[in-house]
């Protein structure tokens, strides 16, 4: 397990940035026992991405691929303007949210290799561009959008649109129990 | 009791490619499939009448004799819907097979070359309460 928090906005390319910090020997561990199969899971902290996690657990440890745990965040904008007090720690509460939601899944026993990245920029854009050279994306059927009764988000409408592999797109009440996941 | 993987085809590539990935699933997660083809009805004043016709069943026959070539628990089952209700008929069929989770192509068979998800799979993502894995075609 280790985390990448990289603030830039800019291609996905978190892999790279863990090589980067493992150079700078600022990587918790080393890079011999990350998978190259990757699946990469939308989260945001809803109750349905704590399902996605868990399917893609369930759906890694059967297929010997990683996951990749992707939180996105954006300042949030109006008309163009950016309406944000100074200092508001933005990344850290996302990198928090990614932890919490992580241990919500997983408790005790997160799999192995998993990565958690949490990068600056919209969900959909993050997500459509880590779903190139992926195994699955993995994403909860609606997250934190402001319509409760909307059955499909629009970030995981945009994926199952636009994703370039495999989407799979999980519904709160479809989670595995963790018995489940963990077999 | 076995997982079960509902794997939704009609004849087009998208199907194919579909039926590509939950061979690749089904033979690591030991999970059973069951190849659901939906037979659309026109129904009218003098009864009902299929709109498709056998590509589909042939095809849904071929998946199958080649998932059971791959060793895996495999088998066809056919269900009839009213004309534009496939995706529902799709999310009762997982209901009752109690499936694990649903595997579409991305588009199926429409004509509108451009979108990008077709209607079917576009529906059951908003009928499912199961999981549904999209499939693009590339």
């Amino acid at each position: 397990m280790r985390a990448v928090y990289e603030g830039a906005v800019g291609p996905y390319c978190y892999l790279e940035s863990a090589r980067k910090l493992e150079l700078e020997g600022l990587a918790m561990t080393d890079q011999s026992d990350v998978a190259a199969k990757r699946i990469v899971v939308g989260v945001d902290g809803s109750a349905q991405s704590i399902a996605a996690l868990r399917w893609a657990a369930r759906i890694a440890s059967a297929t010997g691929c990683g996951i990749d745990a992707v939180i996105a965040w954006e300042y949030p904008a109006a008309y163009g303007w950016v309406m944000a007090p100074e200092g508001w720690p933005l990344e850290d509460d996302s990198a928090a949210t990614l932890q919490r939601t992580l241990d919500q899944a997983f408790g005790q026993h997160r799999p192995a290799d998993l990565l958690a990245v949490c990068r600056h920029g919209s969900a959909r854009t993050l997500l459509l561009e880590a779903s190139k050279g992926a195994e699955m994306l993995v994403v909860g059927s609606r997250g934190h959008g402001g319509f409760a009764g909307l059955l499909l988000g629009s970030v995981s409408a945009a994926c199952a649109e636009h994703a370039h592999c495999p989407v799979l797109v999980v519904h709160r009440e479809s989670s595995p129990n963790s018995e489940e996941s963990g077999s | 009791m076995t997982s079960t993987i509902l794997l939704a085809v009609d004849d087009s590539a998208h199907s194919q490619r579909a039926a590509d990935v939950s061979k690749g699933l089904a033979e690591l997660t030991k999970y059973k499939v069951v190849v659901v083809h939906v037979h659309e009805l026109a129904v009218g004043r003098w009864g009902s009448m299929r709109v498709d016709d056998n590509t589909g069943d042939e095809f849904a026959e071929s998946v199958v004799k080649e998932l059971l070539g791959a060793g895996i628990d495999a088998r066809v089952e056919t269900r009839d819907a009213t004309y534009g209700q496939v995706a529902q008929t799709l999310s009762v069929a997982a209901d009752d097979l109690d499936a694990d989770m649903v595997v579409v192509g991305s588009r199926g068979r429409s004509n509108v070359a451009s979108l990008a998800l077709g209607s079917v799979s576009h529906k059951l993502l908003h009928l499912a309460h199961r999981p549904v894995l999209v499939v693009p075609s590339v």
